[in-house]
């Protein structure tokens, strides 16, 4: 455990034993708790962007509902449990346990006479392994046609007057950019703490298949798309980074079976021309009464696992000849639908970071506490929350990752990109932030360590320097110094 | 491979026929009678009805596919399709022999004339998508295709998104809006209509009552029918038609390349351009009918003309009574068409009234902007809040000039309706009087002239002329498709100095607060002032612009009621003046006359049915 993080537990004891006013004990103990837990990350987005379908992609069982509605109408969290336990949390904080059944996979939960608006959110507890890495929360869509949907995410993620942040970090799924998007990552970013809401974001243009309106080359499209929003300054300054993921395809590549593989492998042996004609729409593709086998009910199956893209790429692969058995087929999938690529972000950058982002919800938290009792004449807290908060390198790297990304700076991109890794973007490992082979030897880390901060030491001093790059060159070096210290230490 | 098209449109142009024979037979007649005064309104009557222009807007948010749905309707990629850059500046498809296109760009002063620049089409591209430096929404471009569509004045306006992060195009789009016959709007089947789309649908209902909604890329969405079905629950809700049009761009593509028939049915392309087809001749009936009583009313006024003199020449005692009434009529006619007669009042006032509405209301909308703007600088930091704050502060302000522009044009046409019906009344108690059994042909004439008597054609209700009226005038002066990326282009927001360096590691803790303190202070301070310059500019810009496009309104509302005042007074004295020197006619000649002029009155007869027949058959035999 991090220093800072014992800092803040130590604090949060203290805190919580100093005060003397019941809901504030109650929400520094409810800190308390949420520091052993796993990373909160919640999914967001507008309405239909492919929330619950991203979720059950990443859990890999079909656990969210989803439909082409609006249908998931209440905040769910997705944690891991021991049993497969559901349970509803209403306003006053009360818990009790709600029957549910599967049907198809997904959860139905009966509301048993409550009303989404009476419940404050849903507790999917399951025994998962990607969920002990991560609480996932499903959040209803923003920019509902029923605005009370929209509320109720918007009151979730909205850092009301305490600013207290329910998830640490956000997947934002993005379908094209769109003005009500950047209200709403907005929303997350507004905080003053180190800046830091932006390390702790990322967007993905989800139903990235959609972007070519379901076209094989569709993916390519995503890409290059995702590629100009990862420049664009508006984005920049409010997520870590925008990439395409097509769940559908992955979550069918990963339950991928021999049967839909040999169905698929039919069609692919069909002619050219009333396999064109097959494949021109999804109706054509549920309903025709050609080819006989695969069945109508078989298509019409595939069509909702994979989706037409899912469906057009797979034959298109078996045509080809790039893929002979169920097996290739999955990987290819998956692979095509960007599914790995996220995964590996969340481990690198979220995970990682794990600590000093919870550190970082607790003193929001915190602080919030602090101002109330600054404002009853008590400024003990607010005093040893600006001592940890001042204290902590971390803070600076991440408030400095942040401003890195929202400020045009006078640095060139190569600076800007060795600083950003410096600073911890693609994990906190020494290896990592000097962007050295993970084997690499404690004698190149250190002579690289030392290389950077001699770097940084020249920008610093150098009176050719504006104050905002010496500034941004000290924390460096600070960063720097870290690393060489826990050498020594280890 | 538009050869469907071509055989199903080329039909419509043949149908206005009998009407262009019968301007040549009026025309004809009123020149017998020297009459310059009704030539000059035949002629008038004429060339408005030949201005079939007929502009179908395609509007919704952006990356919904209308580009790929006016390609798929006209069967040839006029408009750029890309999967990432949007549709930037506004497209107008018309008909040409030839492919042409053309860059069109506003004038910087109010009067003159857009400027167009012929364009090689394959820089079209480039114009248009959001990525060229030139098209960065400035102005629209001009597309010139041979299709049969397009043949009859259809043109195809193809507009940028509503709701990307430049929702300027939203107002503009807007603005543009009251020169559009149709708008269809384009939503895709990936989701259910969102809030942000009812809120522009509901704006635009005021300013186009003729909408269409196309719902596109039915071929990817297998749900798309339970899609079609919830947006028709959200239309009826707020009282729209629910008529939805699937389609399908690819499949019209599959049905063109392998001229599959089926296919292009299922693509219901052919169904969208029916619907197009059905309104314009909708539409074009409406002119017929207006251009057929325009044509009834001149011949009343030659036959009443005629009447008369038979009248007078075989009844000379009748002479005296008949001429006191028109002459009464005339100074009254006189008194009508001059400044102080009570639709010119009404006109006037319901101007100043409507400008001062409207300017209140802008006023309004801006000082609440400016609240909101700078309650939300009081509660951040604008050095971090900048970037979303004047995406924000632009969304909010084109959305309330949108509804501004709105009101504006909803007002405007309230008054042509209202001007219309006092114009109305007054002409029709002018033409009561002196409404003997006698005299009826005469008089009658009148009546018809001023529209009251238009109903007697049986084809269309004073109301709904006068809306068509009223529509009709504004839309012809109406200077919306210059407002296109007027607004687009106006200077954005400054910008603020250089981000500030945080102190909190040079200073000690309470210097560095102070300090930090102060500076936001400095931020805050310099970002009120950055958004009350961009709200100035945008209130100088939109104000100016209602006020000429309410100057235009009331230019073309003057004319047109001042040339009918003119033509009823110039009629009446015409009239006076064929009775009094029917009255002063050789006694020994009159038999004579009355013979070959009831031979003229059977003539102007025939010749009056056979327009009634075209206009009760509206147009549309």
């Amino acid at each position: 455990m991090s220093k800072l993080n014992e800092a803040v537990r130590a604090l949060l004891a203290e805190a919580v034993t100093r005060t003397t006013d019941p809901s504030q004990a109650q929400r520094l103990e409810e800190q308390q708790t949420r520091l052993n837990e796993p990373l909160r990350v919640a999914i967001a987005g507008k309405v239909k962007a492919g929330k619950s379908t991203l979720l059950n992609a990443l859990v890999g069982e079909e656990l969210a509902p989803t439909d082409a509605g609006e249908c998931t109408k209440i905040v769910t969290w997705y944690r891991e449990g021991l049993t497969r336990k559901v349970s509803f949390v209403s306003k006053d904080g009360s818990k009790v346990d709600a029957p549910f059944e599967r049907s198809d996979g997904a959860i139905e939960i009966a509301l048993n006479g409550h009303t989404a608006d009476d419940i404050e959110r849903i507790e999917v507890e399951w025994p998962s392994s990607a969920l002990r890495e991560m609480t996932l929360i499903d959040t209803p869509g923003i920019g509902s046609l029923t605005s009370g949907i929209s509320e109720r995410t918007e009151r979730f993620l909205a850092l009301g007057e305490d600013r207290e942040t329910p998830a640490d970090a956000v997947i934002y799924l993005l379908k094209h950019l769109h003005s009500s998007d950047l209200d709403f990552l907005q929303a997350f970013h507004d905080d003053d703490l180190a800046d830091a809401s932006t390390v702790s974001a990322i967007a993905l243009i989800a139903r990235a298949d959609e972007i070519g309106v379901g076209r094989i080359d569709s993916m390519a499209s995503a890409d290059r798309i995702a590629a100009r929003y990862r420049q664009e300054p508006k984005l920049r300054s409010l997520v870590q980074t925008v990439m395409p993921v097509a769940a559908l395809v992955g979550q069918g590549g990963v339950t991928l079976t021999e049967a839909d593989f040999r169905a698929l492998g039919m069609i692919a042996a069909m002619e050219e021309e009333p396999r064109t004609a097959l494949l021109l729409t999804a109706d054509r593709f549920a309903d025709s009464d050609e080819p006989v086998e695969p069945s109508r009910a078989t298509r019409r199956a595939l069509l909702v696992k994979y989706g037409l893209f899912g469906v057009r790429v797979s034959v298109a692969l078996i045509v080809a000849g790039e893929v002979t058995s169920a097996p290739v087929l999955a990987q290819r999938l998956v692979g095509i639908s960007g599914l790995p690529a996220l995964r590996t972000y969340l481990q690198s950058h979220f995970a990682s970071k794990k600590d000093v982002l919870k550190a970082r919800s607790a003193l929001l938290a915190l602080s919030a506490v602090a101002a109330e009792q600054e404002a009853a004449g008590d400024p003990w807290l607010a005093a040893e929350v600006e001592r940890v908060q001042a204290s902590a390198h971390e803070f600076v790297e991440l408030g400095m990752l942040g401003a890195l990304r929202a400020s045009t700076n006078r640095l060139k991109a190569a600076d800007l990109d060795s600083l950003e890794r410096l600073f911890g973007r693609d994990g906190v490992e020494a290896t990592v932030r000097l962007g050295l082979d993970p084997g690499a030897s404690q004698p190149e880390v250190r002579s690289s360590a030392h290389a950077e901060l001699g770097r940084w030491q020249r920008r610093a001093e150098s009176p050719l320097s504006e104050p905002d790059v010496v500034h941004v060159s000290r924390a460096a070096m600070r960063t720097c110094e870290g690393i060489l210290g826990d050498l020594e230490g280890a | 491979m538009p050869d469907s098209a071509t055989s199903e449109a080329s039909v419509g142009t043949a149908k206005e026929e009998p009407l262009a024979g019968l301007f040549g037979g009026v025309r004809q007649a009123v020149q017998a009678y020297e009459r310059d005064d009704l030539l000059a309104r035949v002629v008038r009557a004429e060339t408005r009805h030949a201005d079939s222009l007929f502009r179908v807007f395609l509007v919704g948010e952006f990356k919904t596919g209308k580009s790929s749905l006016i390609n798929a309707l006209l069967g040839a990629p006029v408009c750029p399709v890309d999967d990432d850059l949007a549709t930037a500046r506004p497209t107008v498809i018309r008909h040409a022999v030839d492919l042409e296109a053309y860059s069109v760009v506003p004038a910087a002063f109010e009067q003159a004339e857009p400027t167009r620049t012929a364009v090689d089409v394959s820089r079209l591209r480039g114009l248009v998508t959001e990525e060229s430096e030139t098209g960065a929404g400035f102005g629209w471009v001009e597309v010139g295709i041979p299709r049969a569509l397009l043949a009859n004045g259809m043109a195809l306006v193809d507009t940028p998104g509503v709701g990307g992060i430049a929702s300027v195009h939203q107002a503009s789009t807007v603005a543009a809006l009251p020169t559009a016959s149709v708008v269809v709007f384009v939503s895709d089947a990936s989701s259910e209509l969102t809030a942000t789309e009812m809120k522009f649908l509901d704006i635009a209902r005021e300013i186009c009552p003729n909408i269409l909604f196309a719902l596109t890329k039915i071929d990817f969405y297998p749900e798309w029918r339970r899609i079609a079905e919830l947006n028709s629950g959200h239309l009826r809700r707020v009282g729209l038609e629910p008529t939805i049009l699937p389609v399908s761009a690819p499949v019209r593509g599959f049905a063109l390349t392998q001229n599959d028939a089926d296919a292009n049915v299922e693509s219901g392309l052919p169904d969208l351009s029916r619907a197009l087809r059905g309104l314009e001749t909708q539409e074009a009936a409406v002119r017929g009918r207006l251009a057929a009583a325009e044509l009834t009313g001149v011949l009343n006024e030659l036959i009443g003309q005629v009447e008369g003199q038979i009248e007078i020449l075989s009844d000379p005692g009748r002479a005296v009574q008949l001429q006191e009434r028109l002459g009464s009529a005339r100074a009254r006619a006189e008194a009508f068409r001059s400044e102080s007669s009570g639709w010119q009042q009404t006109m006037s006032d319901g101007l100043t009234d409507l400008l001062a509405r409207v300017d209140h209301d802008l006023r309004d909308r801006f000082r609440s902007i400016t609240r909101d703007a700078d309650e939300v600088i009081e509660h951040s930091d604008p050095q971090k809040s900048w970037s979303e704050f004047e995406p924000w502060l632009k969304e909010r302000v084109m959305g309330d000039v949108a509804a501004n522009y709105a009101a504006l044009y909803k007002g405007a046409r309230e008054l042509a309706d209202a001007v219309s019906r006092h114009f109305n009344a007054e002409a029709d108690s002018i033409g009561a009087l002196g409404r003997t059994a006698n005299t009826a042909g005469l008089l009658a004439s009148i009546t018809v002239n001023t529209g009251g008597g238009f109903d007697s054609a049986g084809t269309l209700a004073t109301g709904t002329r006068v809306m068509a009226q009223g529509l009709t005038v504004i839309r012809g002066s109406y200077s919306g498709m210059l407002m296109f990326g007027m607004l687009a282009n106006m200077a954005g927001l400054a910008l603020l100095g250089p981000a500030t360096v945080p102190l909190g590691l040079l200073l000690g803790a309470k210097a560095a607060k102070d300090e930090r303190k102060r500076q936001l202070q400095v931020r805050r301070s310099e970002a009120r002032q950055a958004h009350r310059k961009y709200t100035d500019e945008v209130m100088f810009q939109v104000a100016q612009d209602s006020r000429r496009a309410s100057r235009d309104i009331q230019r073309s509302l003057r004319d047109h009621f001042t040339t009918k005042a003119q033509d009823l007074q110039v009629s009446i004295a015409a009239s006076l003046r064929a009775a009094e020197e029917a009255a002063r006619e050789d006694p020994e000649r009159r038999q004579s006359r009355v013979a070959s002029l009831s031979d003229d009155l059977a003539k102007l007869q025939t010749l009056k049915s056979a327009v009634a027949g075209v206009a009760a058959g509206g147009g549309t035999p």
